[in-house]
């Protein structure tokens, strides 16, 4: 009887593990929380200056610079595909503000306004999301 | 971003359009950036409900390690 109960413990045991090393996440980092935080205040900060006449092509590239320094740093982490997928698809929304920027002649304060809210909710989620990470 | 967040956004956006306070592209780029949102929003869900998980098996394991 007490066989059976050991096999069976082992049994689970092992099983658990299995399932455990499906669901392997990275640890919390640092880094990758504060990344996130950088280009989340950044699009905090700058938005006032979308009601100014014209936005600073500067204030455009430096928040892709965060996006981007943000994206690869969190790229190539071991088990992490779920914040690589957040990233990236943040990432793309930063690159759709900087293409309208780079394409369009004229860009109005509204555009302006509604997209950096939507990279500034979108980091806010992925910090929420990154900072219940386990440390 | 919730059902009702997302259709604040949407009528919002549609709103400023119509009084052409949003060009065509504009309005078409400010959707394509909520259809992101949602994917990092059902990406936050799933990873939460991932670490939830991970520290249930992990704490039923360490009960089963000291009973085996």
């Amino acid at each position: 009887m007490k066989k059976t109960i050991a096999t069976i413990s082992v049994a689970l045991l092992l099983s658990g593990c299995t399932v455990l090393e499906s669901l392997k996440l990275a640890k919390f980092d640092t880094n990758e929380y504060g990344s996130v935080v950088d280009l989340r205040s950044y699009a905090q900060v700058v938005t006032p200056f979308c009601d100014e006449q014209s936005f600073d092509y500067d204030l455009v590239m430096q928040l892709h610079m965060l996006s981007t320094s943000m994206f690869n740093y969190a790229q190539f982490l071991p088990n992490n595909s779920d914040t690589i997928e957040m990233v990236k698809a943040l990432h793309e929304i930063v690159q759709q503000f900087k293409a309208k920027y780079d394409t369009q002649g004229f860009v109005s304060n509204n555009y302006c306004r509604l997209k950096l809210q939507q990279i500034e909710r979108s980091a806010r989620r992925i910090q929420e999301a990154i900072g219940s990470k386990n440390r | 971003m919730n059902v009702t967040q997302l259709s604040h956004n949407i009528e919002e956006y549609r709103i400023l359009y119509e009084a052409g306070d949003l060009s065509k592209e504009e309005y078409k780029d400010l959707l394509e950036g909520l259809k992101l949102e949602q994917i990092i929003h059902e990406t936050e869900e799933e990873l939460k409900l991932k670490i939830g998980l991970q520290a249930n098996i992990t704490t039923a394991l360490k009960a089963l390690s000291a009973i085996v």
